[in-house]
């Protein structure tokens, strides 16, 4: 028996708690005639909507196992809902420890690229140093990363703007990380799942939409918050002219660390002088910019080898090398929010693409070199690292 | 203002200031709850099928999301949604929406929501400029004869559809439909060809969105998505959870069509869209859409439909015709003339009490030209009468109406002759039968009705629970000619099976009361039938030998006699009505008949010769009966004796003036073992041998009683002569050895040889002086037997030795035997 959160509603319960929804099979039924729909109230109110949701019974059985037979109509289901929203949970969610990362930054920051592009990262390259495999856990995730990585990778299109959640019902991309233990002389697997809240800038620009919409932050396992550096001042000057694509300045990195703090604690009910325990990895992104602005034969230029554990040393070294920079961009005040709002955290730098997008009639487009990510998944490894998912090499 | 207007795309300025998804025109007093509803409706994701790098002609071919929505507070929200690719940032997944939010309701639109479809007032692009004049205009797309073309190609759709659209109206079991349609202006059709359908009231309830990716997540009752939406049309959703409505069969739900769909149906095949307005004009807002509601919409566009003159299934008809019926004051008359065409023409999908039920109301709310309505009616009726039941109600207002309207009678008997002909030939309950016939009555058809006076309500009129109906039908309406046949009838029943006609006669009966006003003229049986009844009721008819004798005295006068023996036969018949005949009765009857043919005849001698082997006794009427009967027949030089009645009346009265003759014919028969009863020929037996053994006849030592011995012997037989030495032993054994002088009577009777006599008897006799008075010797003494000796010399003198041999025999057979006595009394 484990405790789960539920990736929609984000309930916690044991899992002897979840329920089974039929699956009204007109097949193999005791009766002869398959369960009729009902309306399923806690969906509706999950949705938010005014029409009633209508679909097969839920009731509740041992949440331990597998699968059940439907009291009515006797065809043994394995479909498990949350007991608080009836959300279906993916198959083997209840089976393994999840952990919620939220995926924040602010408008332009490359959030959904840097996902689709993260997740291509962890099942090929990453997957192979760590004898990992990561795959989505439910139809619909399965149906959106499919989506964008043929249009990022196949067709060389950039992900579509992500739609503000006061729009539509944001839902979560599911993964499955799994990894080869060897531990005496066995080797198992161990199996996580991994839940990612890709947002849009949108929802970060006032702390009411962050807290209208944006409110899986409080139940999140870790948070990556991707940062611009071409929103900083001091970088947006140096680049002028070189960056054909200069975004307009939005909310302040250091003002969205501190919205998020304050929605946390303010969820958690929290002091608003404590700080916050919830792992925060601070990334900046589009680093393929940045040469001008970095020493020659910088860290943050070179993707790190981690085989098969990860490199603490070459993190901290990145982490001293981004520190130094904002200092220099914002003159601090970034770190500073986030010294001041989260025990754990680090700063990273990164490319989702490796280079600048291609700008055609049609749209952006991936760099005309192709995509060749930096170091996308040192804030993600970090995260794994402290949810004790992966060990460190051994610093010497 | 009743009208808002909200414009929402992805921008690089708007109302929030910063680049993004966000309101960029908006009222500048907008509520800020009102904002976020709206933003909630605007979403718009491409299809996943759509190109990746979509040029200017692939934007204009991406489907346009119409959303209509209805807020909880009664306000609305008209979302016109078009993809416009890149955003001010050159990335993808832009979109315009154009909404309308509509505080007070959607009234203020003056139109359907979905007549808003590529309304040229709808922006799609930050851009254009602020258009002038109404706030919306109806699109050019959106026209009735397009709807009717695009009809006309789904036809095989429209039904399923229409009648989802409606279920998904009911709150408890409404569901979501699913329109799969690859252009969104198809999905934008079906919702205007709903709507028109549908009661105004319902209209502007019904949300819609013509397009979205993620049905899962839209709030509104019809759907629109493309096939390669985020839909898994798996079997639960299709099946259970949504209306799915595909091009590909088997990715829709089962067709389950309402009655009012397939009629609206209908009305869209034959381009008649006017009657929805025509025939919803009066309903008002149903509040809840629940199985009355959808009856009364089926009914009233079923009516509007039929009235003019729309084909419609069966089931259509039905409801219009339902529908007007119950309507009958209210706003149904406009559509009655239409409706009865209708319903003349396709009378046989309308069943008959509905037929009739709509012939009534049209009749009440003043209709004229109901006649051919009355006379399909009436052929419907007649032709199934042989299998339902005519509805009271209906056949009462029916004939009211024939008879009050002599020329609509002939129109509608000249078309229901033959029918009524065919009906009444064949087998008919009763109660159809008088329905029938007070049709034809009221239709001038009374000669269609004459086979059934004798065929069937002559026998109904006898037997069955619907006798008092016939009778009173026979006295208050039916033709002379049905009732002479029905009399007729009667009067052959009086004279073949008259106790049939009695047990229908108690004298209250009203077959009874119908018989005593009718004309009997011609019919005696029945007459004397019926006087014989009434006199009995009046307690004027006597005994049943009286009554008899009334019978008789009445058939003989009639003109037209029976033969003497049926008149007898009917006459005890008549009178006797199944009750047993007495014995006495019997020979009273035959006392009266007296001519032996006729008793013959008349079956008055089979009866006596039943009631005498039934008798089981020999008293006084059986014997009586039985020398009445064998004086008849000794008349009746052609007949030969009945071995019976000679035996009954012979044993019955044995006395001394008993002939030789009959004690020996008696005696004939016994011994040959006649065809007779078992007990009446054991009691002839006891009778016969008390007579030859009675003691006081013996002691009479005449020669009488010698021939009668002598007869037994000649004429008994074996079994009758053991009978007789049987019955010796027990009467007589004890009176022997008490009278000496029976003893000698005994010895004289017994001793002699019998002339003639059988050697049954040689060993009956011997048998009997062993047995009956060998013993009394003994017992008598020596005194008494010189007295029995004397009586046999006085009477017998011949036989004296005899007696004295005998009697010596007797007296040393017991010592010759008595060895051990002889031993006992010579010893010392």
């Amino acid at each position: 028996m484990s405790m789960i959160v539920c990736p929609y509603c984000f309930a916690r319960f044991t899992s002897r708690r979840l329920q089974f929804r039929c699956l009204q099979s007109p097949h193999g039924t005791r009766t002869g005639q398959p369960c009729p729909s009902e309306v399923d109230g806690p969906l509706t109110q999950f949705l938010g909507r005014a029409t009633p949701v209508r679909s097969g019974p839920v009731f509740s059985a041992n949440g331990n196992r597998a699968r059940t037979p439907c009291p009515t109509c006797g065809v043994i289901t394995s479909k498990r809902v949350c007991p608080q929203c009836h959300n279906d949970l993916p198959g083997g969610y209840a089976n393994m420890h999840g952990r919620i990362i939220a995926l924040v930054g602010p408008k332009t920051s490359g959030k959904s690229t840097y996902t689709t592009i993260l997740v291509r990262e962890l099942r090929t390259r990453v997957g192979n140093a760590f004898d990992s495999a990561v795959n989505v856990m439910d139809d619909r995730t399965a149906a959106e990363y499919a989506d964008r990585e043929r249009r990022l990778y196949d067709e060389g299109q950039l992900p579509a703007a992500t739609a503000p959640a006061g729009t539509d019902l944001v839902y979560p991309l599911l993964f499955r990380f799994t990894l080869r233990v060897r531990r005496f002389l066995r080797t198992r697997s161990r199996s996580s799942s991994l839940v990612f809240f890709d947002t849009a800038g949108e929802d970060l620009e006032t702390a009411d939409s962050t807290a209208r919409h944006v409110h899986y932050l409080a139940e999140a396992d870790g948070i990556i918050l991707l940062v611009d550096p071409l929103q900083f001042g001091p970088v947006r000057d140096a680049l002028n002219g070189r960056v054909t694509d200069m975004p307009k300045q939005g909310t302040p990195p250091d003002r969205i660390v501190a919205i998020i703090g304050q929605l946390i604690r303010d969820r958690r009910n929290r002091s608003g002088g404590s700080r916050l325990d919830i792992p925060l990895a601070v990334a900046l992104t589009k680093v393929d910019l940045l040469p001008p602005l970095l020493d020659e034969g910088s860290r943050l230029l070179r993707c790190a080898w981690h085989d098969g554990a990860l490199d603490r040393a070459d993190l901290r070294e990145v982490d001293d090398e981004v520190r130094a920079h904002l200092q220099d961009w914002d003159e601090g005040a970034l770190r500073r929010q986030v010294e001041a709002d989260f025990s754990r955290h680090a700063f990273f730098a990164l490319s989702a693409l490796g280079g600048e997008p291609d700008m055609q009639d049609h749209g952006k487009t991936t760099p005309k070199g192709g995509i060749r990510p930096i170091r996308p998944e040192d804030p993600v490894l970090w995260l794994f690292h402290l949810f004790g998912l992966i060990r460190a090499k051994k610093e010497h | 203002m009743a009208i808002q207007e909200f414009h929402y795309t992805s921008a690089e300025s708007g109302l929030r200031g910063s680049p993004g998804f966000q309101f960029v025109k908006a009222p500048a007093d907008a509520d800020p709850s009102v904002l976020r509803q709206v933003e909630s409706l605007v979403a718009y994701e491409p299809p996943r099928s759509a190109p990746a790098r979509p040029t200017a002609e692939d934007l204009e071919r991406m489907p346009v999301s119409l959303s209509y929505s209805r807020l909880p507070d009664g306000s609305a929200v008209l979302c016109n949604t078009t993809y416009t690719g890149l955003d001010y940032s050159g990335r993808s997944g832009n979109f315009y929406a154009h909404a309308l939010y509509l505080s007070e309701g959607p009234q203020a639109l003056g139109m359907q929501a979905v007549e808003a479809w590529r309304s040229p007032s709808w922006q799609h692009s930050a851009d254009e400029p602020p258009r002038a004049g109404p706030a919306l205009q109806p699109g050019p797309v959106m026209t009735t004869a397009r709807a009717q073309a695009f009809c006309a190609d789904r036809h095989a759709r429209l039904a399923c559809f229409l009648s989802d659209v409606l279920r998904g109206f009911d709150p408890g079991d409404g569901k979501q439909v699913i329109v799969v349609e690859d252009e969104a202006d198809d999905v934008a059709m079906w919702l205007y060809v709903a709507c028109a359908s549908l009661p105004a009231a319902l209209a502007e309830r019904l949300t819609f969105t013509t397009y979205t990716r993620r049905p899962y997540l839209s709030p509104h009752a019809v759907i629109g998505i493309s096939p390669d939406a985020d839909f898994s049309f798996s079997y639960a959703e299709i099946a259970h959870h949504y209306r799915v409505h595909h091009l590909d069969p088997d990715r829709s739900s089962p067709a389950d069509p309402l009655e009012w769909a397939e009629i609206a149906a209908e009305v869209w095949r034959a381009c008649r869209i006017d009657l929805f307005s025509s025939a919803y004009g009066w309903l008002p807002d149903p509040g809840v859409v629940d199985s009355g509601y959808v009856d009364e919409l089926t009914g009233v566009l079923a009516t509007a439909a039929a009235a003019h003159g729309l084909w419609l299934p069966a089931r259509g008809v039905v409801s219009a015709v339902t529908w007007a019926t119950s309507r009958t004051g209210q706003d149904a008359e406009r559509f009655w003339g239409g409706l009865m065409e209708t319903a003349v023409r396709r009378h046989e999908d309308i069943p008959l009490a509905l037929l009739g039920a709509m012939c009534q109301a049209a009749s009440r709310a003043g209709e004229t030209g109901t006649g051919s309505l009355v006379a399909v009616l009436v052929s419907r009726l007649v032709a199934a009468v042989t299998e339902e039941e005519p509805d009271g109600g209906t056949t009462r207002w029916l004939l009211a109406r024939l008879r009050a309207e002599p020329e609509l009678a002939r129109v509608v008997a000249a078309r229901t002759r033959s029918g009524l002909d065919r009906v009444l030939s064949g087998p008919l309950p009763v109660a159809r039968v008088l329905w029938l016939a007070r049709l034809a009555e009221a239709l001038g058809l009374e000669d269609t009705l004459l086979s059934t006076g004798e065929r069937i309500l002559g026998p109904a009129l006898l037997h069955g629970p619907e006798t008092d109906a016939v009778a009173e039908y026979l006295a208050e309406h039916a033709d002379r000619h049905l009732r002479d046949r029905v009399l007729d009838y009667l009067n052959e029943v009086a004279t073949h099976e008259p106790e049939v006609l009695l047990a229908a006669l108690p004298g209250s009966s009203p077959v009874a009361l119908w018989l005593a006003t009718a004309d009997l003229t011609g019919r005696s049986v029945l007459i004397v039938t019926l006087d014989l009844v009434r006199a009995r009721a009046e307690g004027t008819a006597g005994d049943n030998v009286t009554a008899f004798q009334r019978v008789m005295t009445a058939l003989r006068s009639e003109p037209n006699v029976l033969p003497a023996g049926a008149v007898i036969d009917l006459a005890i018949k008549v009178v006797w009505n199944g009750t047993p005949v007495s014995v006495r009765e019997a020979a009273e009857l035959v006392h009266l008949v007296r001519v032996p043919e006729t008793v013959r005849e008349s079956g008055l001698w089979a009866l006596c010769l039943a009631l005498l082997a039934n008798s089981g006794a020999l008293d006084r009427d059986v014997t009586g009966l039985a020398q009445s009967l064998r004086q008849i027949a000794a008349r009746d030089r052609s007949s030969r004796e009945e071995p019976l009645v000679v035996l009954i009346a012979v044993t019955g009265r044995l006395n001394g003036v008993t002939t030789l003759a009959d004690l020996c014919e008696a005696v004939s028969l016994l011994g040959r073992q006649p065809p007779i009863p078992q007990k009446l020929r054991v009691a002839a037996e006891e009778t016969l041998l008390g007579w030859y053994l009675d003691p006081l006849r013996l002691r009479e030592w005449s020669q009488r009683l010698a021939d009668e011995l002598g007869c037994l012997a000649r004429y008994g037989g074996r079994r009758l002569i053991g009978e007789y030495v049987r019955h010796a032993r027990e009467r007589l054994s004890r009176e022997v050895r008490k009278s000496a002088e029976l003893l000698a009577c005994c010895f004289a009777l017994w001793w002699p040889e019998t002339d003639g006599g059988a050697d049954d008897w040689s060993e009956a006799r011997q048998v009997l002086l062993a047995d009956v008075l060998a013993p009394a010797v003994k017992k008598l003494g020596e005194e008494r037997l010189v007295t029995a000796g004397d009586r046999i010399h006085r009477q017998r003198r011949e036989m004296y030795p005899e007696w004295r041999h005998w009697l010596d025999q007797q007296r040393t057979r017991g010592r010759r035997l008595g060895l051990p006595w002889l031993i006992y009394k010579k010893s010392p």
